[in-house]
């Protein structure tokens, strides 16, 4: 013989919580759903500070990648100002170097200037 | 790419005064996708057209013509022919929008498919005199007012879905459009902030500018469509126009059972004792009456013997008198009326109440009607005749009266206090709801003995889906505290914003202009 669970089986064992409510007598019945109700509303109260918190989170985030690619593109700017200055000393120094190649032989051309004659101080 | 929203602004013209402004403001805009759409009125002066096609010759997105028709809505469809967007909006001449109008649109309708803004009337130097914050998307409220209307952006594919301009609404026609784009469409996105100006009105001049028999007629038919029968009246406070009042006509009483807890208290009203539980009685009974009406009267046991015996004499018996054992406790004892009652409506009213309007109770019924309205306050003055209630509004955590201690005609708020509208909860001094809707949420909670229970309860039907609605056309006078002492323990507010602290920091109703600041407000300190 089965083993019996205390229950006949001709109940219906999966009511809706709204018709047990339904068969409780109806001061309990205020009770219990105002219990239901406090329960709901704090549950729904916690989901929308969640919500809230996310939302702000979310915003604290995007202040925060705003600033890290602000800060990035700031960067960015700055090396390739630096790179085009590069860029721009090398193409002098490379024009320089031509030019002094070009020219190689102006500098022998050019009499060495007459320097000083040295004299040599001495007590003795 | 974000979606942008192409406006064109619809603007009928009686002279070139004005329009100078009102364009200076559209070339002001940030988003510069709009159009303006004019129609010069056969009645206009002489040189309009030739001024206004001077004004606009430069301007491509701009086109005037003149008209034909000769009565408002007439030439409201014409200009209407000429709008080629995506929404349509409506500017009166001389009046003027905020740069950031149309970016804040656009913006907004993100959030609904319609949208309308705060207004605000301009001084003679261009400044900003007086403010409309208005509330959240509140349909009864745009019945009694038309209140959503400048700015509105209506999708202009709507608009011709629901026929355009009607000419039999003549010069509410944008509020016809208004209502019945509205009916059609899901609650708009409210854009908080004066962008919509009247140019040069000044202070205290209206904001309803419709004639008022064509307000009235277009709120009717509105509501003809959806099956009720209705009377509607204007409303003037002071010569101003204000809104319309709309009366439902009850096909049918349903059986409403007063629930009236007291403890038979006798004190002095303008100088003379009074029994409140009988005077009450009395004026209920005796007067003109609601003709479904069951009494349930529930009485600490200390209740004098004498206010019952005269009770039951003045109700020929039909009186039920419900004993009450224990400490007063507001919510246990309306609890155990409601289930002593066996009406389909229930209407708790403290006993220190004297009635003013006589089919008070007609009125609240008449809106229980809608089965989207939860529960109905009404008007309560103090002895002296100023405002202990006109609907509760919540802010910081906390519960207040709106326009607390303000005469009773006071408009500010837009006049919030003398025509029917949302709310976000109502006084349980007297409220009117469904006993199917009361039995659902477990009635008032047993964990609010003395106060905030009326606050829980609304909440408690709101969160079923229900509007709550408050009407100055129901008026009684409420000789508050003079039965027991009015008082707000730390406990019932802890609870009280343990269930429910974002509705009480986020009142729908209450604009958002108008809250506190988020970090000042409790709940940052509680969590």
């Amino acid at each position: 013989m089965a083993p019996s669970n205390g229950l006949d089986p001709t109940d219906d064992v999966t009511m809706d919580p709204n018709t047990v409510l339904a068969r409780v007598p109806r001061d309990a019945q205020l009770l219990l759903r105002d219990h239901i109700a406090g329960l709901e509303a704090q549950a729904g109260s916690a989901r929308a500070i969640a919500e809230r918190l996310q939302r702000v989170r979310s915003q604290d985030i995007d202040r925060l990648l705003l600033k890290i690619a602000g800060a990035q593109a700031e960067r960015d700017a700055a090396v390739a100002e630096r790179d085009r200055a590069f860029a721009e000393r090398d193409a002098a120094l490379r024009t320089i170097t031509e030019l002094t190649g070009r020219h190689q032989v102006v500098p022998e051309s050019i009499p060495e200037p007459e320097r000083p004659r040295r004299r040599f101080w001495s007590s003795r | 790419m974000t979606y942008r929203a192409l406006i064109a602004v619809l603007t009928v013209a009686l002279d070139a005064a004005g329009l100078a402004d009102s364009f200076t403001s559209l070339r002001a805009q940030s988003d510069t996708r709009w159009q303006w759409c004019v129609v010069i009125s056969p009645d206009a002066s002489a040189g309009t057209n030739e001024a206004v096609q001077a004004l606009i010759a430069d301007e491509p997105r701009a086109l005037a013509v003149q008209a034909t028709a000769q009565d408002p809505a007439g030439l409201a469809i014409q200009v209407l022919e000429l709008a080629r967007a995506r929404t349509v909006a409506w500017l009166d001449p001389g009046d003027r929008l905020d740069p950031a109008t149309f970016a804040s649109v656009r913006q907004k309708l993100t959030e609904g498919p319609w949208v309308y803004s705060d207004e605000a009337a301009l001084g003679a130097d261009g400044e900003v005199v007086d403010i409309w914050f208005k509330p959240d998307y509140a349909p009864e409220l745009l019945r009694s007012q038309p209140y959503a209307l400048r700015l509105a952006a209506l999708p202009l594919q709507v608009v011709r879905e629901v026929g355009g301009f009607r000419p039999e609404a003549k010069s509410a026609a944008w509020y016809d459009l208004v209502l019945r784009v509205a009916a059609r469409l899901a609650p708009p996105g409210h854009l908080a902030g004066p962008f919509y100006l009247h140019g040069q009105r000044g202070a205290g001049a209206p904001y309803v500018l419709e004639h008022p028999l064509d307000r009235c007629r277009v709120v009717a038919r509105a509501l003809e469509a959806t099956g009720e029968e209705v009377e509607v009246s204007p409303i003037d406070v002071q010569g101003r126009p204000v809104g319309q009042r709309v009366r439902r006509i009850l096909r049918r009483r349903p059986r409403i059972s007063l629930v009236v807890p007291t403890a038979g208290t006798t004190s002095l009203v303008h100088g003379l004792p009074r029994c409140h539980i009988v005077e009450l009685v009395r004026s209920i009974w005796v007067q003109q009456r609601y003709p479904q009406l069951e009494l349930v009267v529930v009485h600490d046991m200390h209740t004098p013997t004498a206010a019952l015996a005269e009770v039951s004499r003045i109700t020929d018996g039909a009186a039920v008198l419900v004993p009450f054992r224990g400490p007063f406790h507001f919510s246990r004892k309306c609890n155990a009326g409601s289930l002593a009652a066996t009406g389909e409506y229930l209407c708790f009213i403290n006993d220190d109440i004297e009635l003013i309007t006589l089919d008070w109770l007609e009125e609240m019924a008449s809106l229980l009607a809608d089965p989207d309205v939860g529960a109905v306050g009404p008007r309560l003055l103090f002895a002296d005749g100023t405002l202990q209630h006109a609907g509760h509004q919540y802010d910081h955590g906390f519960a207040a009266h709106t326009l607390f201690r303000h005469a009773p005609t006071d408009l500010d708020l837009g006049g919030t206090a003398v025509v029917t509208g949302e709310r976000s909860g109502v006084t349980g001094a007297c409220l009117l709801l469904r006993a199917a809707d009361y039995l659902q949420v477990g009635g008032f909670s047993e964990e609010f003995p003395l106060s905030l229970n009326d606050v829980d309860l609304c909440l408690k039907i709101r969160a079923l889906g229900r509007r709550i609605l408050f009407t100055p056309h129901a008026s009684l006078t409420h000789f508050e505290s003079q039965s027991r002492q009015a008082a707000v323990t730390e406990a019932e507010l802890l609870k009280i914003r343990f269930r429910w602290l974002p509705r009480l920091q986020e009142d729908p109703y209450l604009n958002p202009l108008l809250r506190l600041p988020p970090e000042d407000s409790l709940g940052a300190k509680l969590h």
